[in-house]
């Protein structure tokens, strides 16, 4: 028996029928028939336009009205592709709301600049869209906490006089506090009564391994989030949002005291951007230590003020830590353990600089997360990033290198893969240090990593070396006899003595520990022309010594700066 | 999974031809799968209007292999080898397949035809795309110049 009357549709038609109606009822299809391109439905060829990558989809942008009208309704294929770029750099969440503010995705990758290879093809920066949509994240990781537990950590109401540092207040023991003085206005505390109060206390990393990029960047991140608080606050009454900045390096600066935002955004903005750099060395435990050590006291002025009762009302703190995270491993232990059980506050982070270490900041925000006494869950995001060396070569040589039409493939994956990049293959092609390899001789086809694992190999093979020859000259028994015949775990085969094995071992103890004693120690015996000499050695050793440790350092940086230089312009460079 | 007592199921293409094919294979479509749960278990002949008998039978093969493929498992090489070979048709056929995969609810196949065309597209600029596929440039020379500009940050990739 035959199923009559029978009238489904197709599982894409179903999904999208509701979005075309609506679209129709808006008239945002101008009232004319919608085309269909390559003969296909529009719901079909957004199918097809799920496994295009970004070029793919600004060319067939260009192909006709129809195929550009279709694309611009389709946003999901944009979001995929601008994905594709950002992804890995950045949250998804982040990104979704970075490609609101910035009026879509396409837009976003403008406003990025990411895709303009030749102008800022070596760092990943966070265009001014996502330190906005970073910096509302960062706001809002305590308000969504208030709304969901309305009984929120009870402080007391920001008071600015109560609240400003004392200039000559120490956050270290080896160096003073600066502060600017706060010249604002301030309303009233109380017209804030029974409302919520966010202080926002942000600590920025001054060090020398910040470049003037990244504390540029820094700065642009403050203003955003200054220009959000001041938005949000107007927008709900009951927030007030006050926000200090503390500089730090091996000690901390308050670049500005607690402020009322909404009040006074525009001189705020003007008050960073003219904070200047500090330089020197990093002590991350020390400003965290520090803003702590600040958001309990002011805690403490407010509630011992009179009527405090009156006047008390939710407070809620964030700690926004901007920084390159760089500081020894037991160093992070404590921080680690000091955000999670110590730190009254929401902990967040944002990585910024060439060495930023990711691992590092995002794992303090989780331990910030474990933090009950925090009213909020901290978030983490990438300011700044120096992109990955192989990575950075790759696009370098897909640019310069590669034909412009890729080899097609039925079944190729829409995206990266282990073995294709934008549908193209990978690395293969010849990068900047293959092109230096072949010059040296050394071969044209190895790739960069190889190349890196090669000489981080044969440096620990040379140590290793070096290590067992010391030991072999110390204790010859002890290194199964180091004859380059000698098989592990045999007996150890007789040899003629050494004259220094001959001798008892401390005396082959007393002799060693001369050779290595250099420069020789000066003697209470010493003529004038000995002790000149002993001392020129000692001044030489020490040259040396600063020699060696600087070419270690250009070695190091010369390694960098092989795999990122133009592979033309390598190619131009004569061996001497 | 397959055996020999398996039902039939008579599908009948927009020309009137009927196919008659396990219903197992049946059910790799949704289409044909929800109707036969709404219908009783005699009704046994599902017309598929929108689809010709050539294209049917195309999707029949692709249902069958991908169907045998439960109680005989294959390496994905030879699966993949399989899906490059049934996509090597013209370019008419392979869009009428995606008109069927999407009529008869075949998520994979869809899939499949899609990512061909899109393999065709990849790689191409806007002129390359037209001849490919036969289309007419409609913009005016004003609209090209203002997307070339619209684009021009991209142009350094």
């Amino acid at each position: 028996m035959e199923v009559s009357a029978w009238s489904g549709c197709g599982r894409t038609r179903r999904r999208r029928t509701l979005e075309m109606e609506r679209e129709r009822a808006d008239g945002r299809d101008g009232g004319e028939r919608v085309e269909e391109p390559l003969q296909l439905p529009v719901d079909v060829f957004r199918e097809i336009c799920a496994f295009l990558d970004l070029q793919a989809l600004l060319e067939l942008q260009c192909v006709s009205r129809a195929y550009r009208r279709a694309l611009e309704r389709d946003q999901s294929c944009w979001r995929r592709a601008a994905l594709h770029e950002i992804g890995a750099f950045q949250d998804v969440a982040l990104c979704d709301r970075a490609a609101v503010l910035a009026g879509g995705w396409k837009q976003l990758l403008r406003e990025s600049g990411r895709l303009n290879r030749r102008r800022n093809h070596h760092w990943d920066n966070a265009c001014d869209s996502e330190l906005r949509a970073a910096a509302e994240m960062m706001l809002h990781c305590t308000r969504s906490w208030t709304q969901s537990r309305p009984g929120a950590k009870t402080a007391g109401v920001y008071e600015p006089a109560l609240c400003s540092l004392p200039r000559d207040d120490t956050c270290s023991s080896t160096s003073s506090v600066s502060s600017h003085e706060d010249s604002h206005q301030h309303r009233s505390a109380h017209e804030r009564s029974g409302g919520i109060a966010v202080r926002i206390l942000v600590l920025m990393d001054g060090s020398s391994s910040i470049s003037d990029e990244d504390f540029s960047s820094m700065k642009r991140y403050v203003v955003r989030m200054l220009e959000a608080a001041a938005e949000e606050a107007r927008r709900q009454s009951d927030i007030g949002f006050l926000v200090s900045v503390i500089q730090f390096n091996q000690t901390c600066v308050v670049e500005l005291p607690f402020v009322r935002v909404e009040e006074n955004a525009d001189t705020l903005v003007q008050r960073v951007l003219s904070i200047s750099q500090l330089m020197g060395s990093t002590d991350i435990p020390l400003a965290l230590f520090k803003a702590e050590e600040l958001l309990r006291n002011l805690a403490v002025d407010v509630n011992s003020t009179e009527n405090a009762s009156e006047r008390r009302t939710k407070c809620e703190d964030i700690v926004v830590l901007l920084s390159d995270g760089q500081m020894r491993q037991e160093e992070s232990l404590w921080l680690g353990s000091f955000i999670s059980e110590t730190l009254g506050a929401v902990f967040c982070a944002a990585g910024v600089g060439r060495d930023v270490d990711e691992h590092v900041l995002s794992q303090l925000v989780q331990h910030g997360r474990q933090n009950l006494r925090a009213h909020g869950h901290g978030v983490f995001f990438l300011m700044r990033k120096w992109r990955d060396t192989c990575e950075t070569v790759a696009a370098h040589a897909r640019r310069s290198r590669l034909s412009p039409a890729p080899p097609t493939s039925h079944f190729a994956p829409p995206f990266n893969s282990p073995d294709r990049v934008y549908g193209l293959p990978a690395i293969t092609p010849m990068s900047s240090t293959a092109a230096f390899l072949k010059k040296m001789g050394k071969g044209g086809d190895m790739d960069p990593e190889t190349f890196l694992k090669m000489q981080q190999e044969a440096k620990e093979a040379k140590m290793r070396s070096a290590t067992a020859s010391r030991l072999a000259s110390k204790d010859p028994a002890a290194m199964g006899n180091g004859g380059d015949g000698d098989v592990p775990g045999a007996p150890p085969m007789p040899r003629a003595p050494s004259a220094l094995a001959a001798k008892p071992a401390s005396t082959v103890k007393r002799v060693e520990k001369k050779v290595r004693t250099l420069p020789p120690e000066i003697k209470a015996g010493d003529s004038e022309e000995v002790i000149a000499l002993k001392k020129k050695i000692k001044q030489t050793e020490a040259e040396i010594q600063d020699m060696l440790r600087k070419m270690a350092e250009y070695n190091e940086r010369l390694e960098r700066i092989v795999l990122i230089v133009d592979a033309e312009k390598l190619e131009n460079l004569t061996p001497a | 999974m397959v055996d020999g007592s398996e039902q039939f199921v008579a599908l009948v293409s927009s020309d009137n031809e009927t196919f008659n094919v396990e219903r197992g294979v049946a059910n790799v479509s949704g289409l044909v799968a929800n109707v036969l749960e709404d219908v009783s278990e005699e009704e046994t002949t599902i017309p598929i209007p929108n689809v010709e008998s050539a294209i049917l039978a195309k999707v029949i093969e692709y249902c069958r292999y991908h169907y045998h493929l439960q109680s005989n498992p294959q390496s994905d090489e030879d699966i993949d080898k399989w899906n490059k070979e049934f996509v090597r048709v013209d370019k008419p056929t392979l869009f009428h397949l995606i008109l069927a995969a999407n009529y008869m609810d075949i998520q994979s196949l869809l899939d499949l035809t899609c990512k061909s065309v899109a393999d065709m597209i990849k790689g191409k600029s806007a002129e390359q795309i037209r001849g490919e596929f036969g289309i007419v440039n409609d913009f005016t020379p004003e609209e090209e110049e203002e997307i070339r500009r619209e684009n021009a940050w991209v142009e350094d990739r």
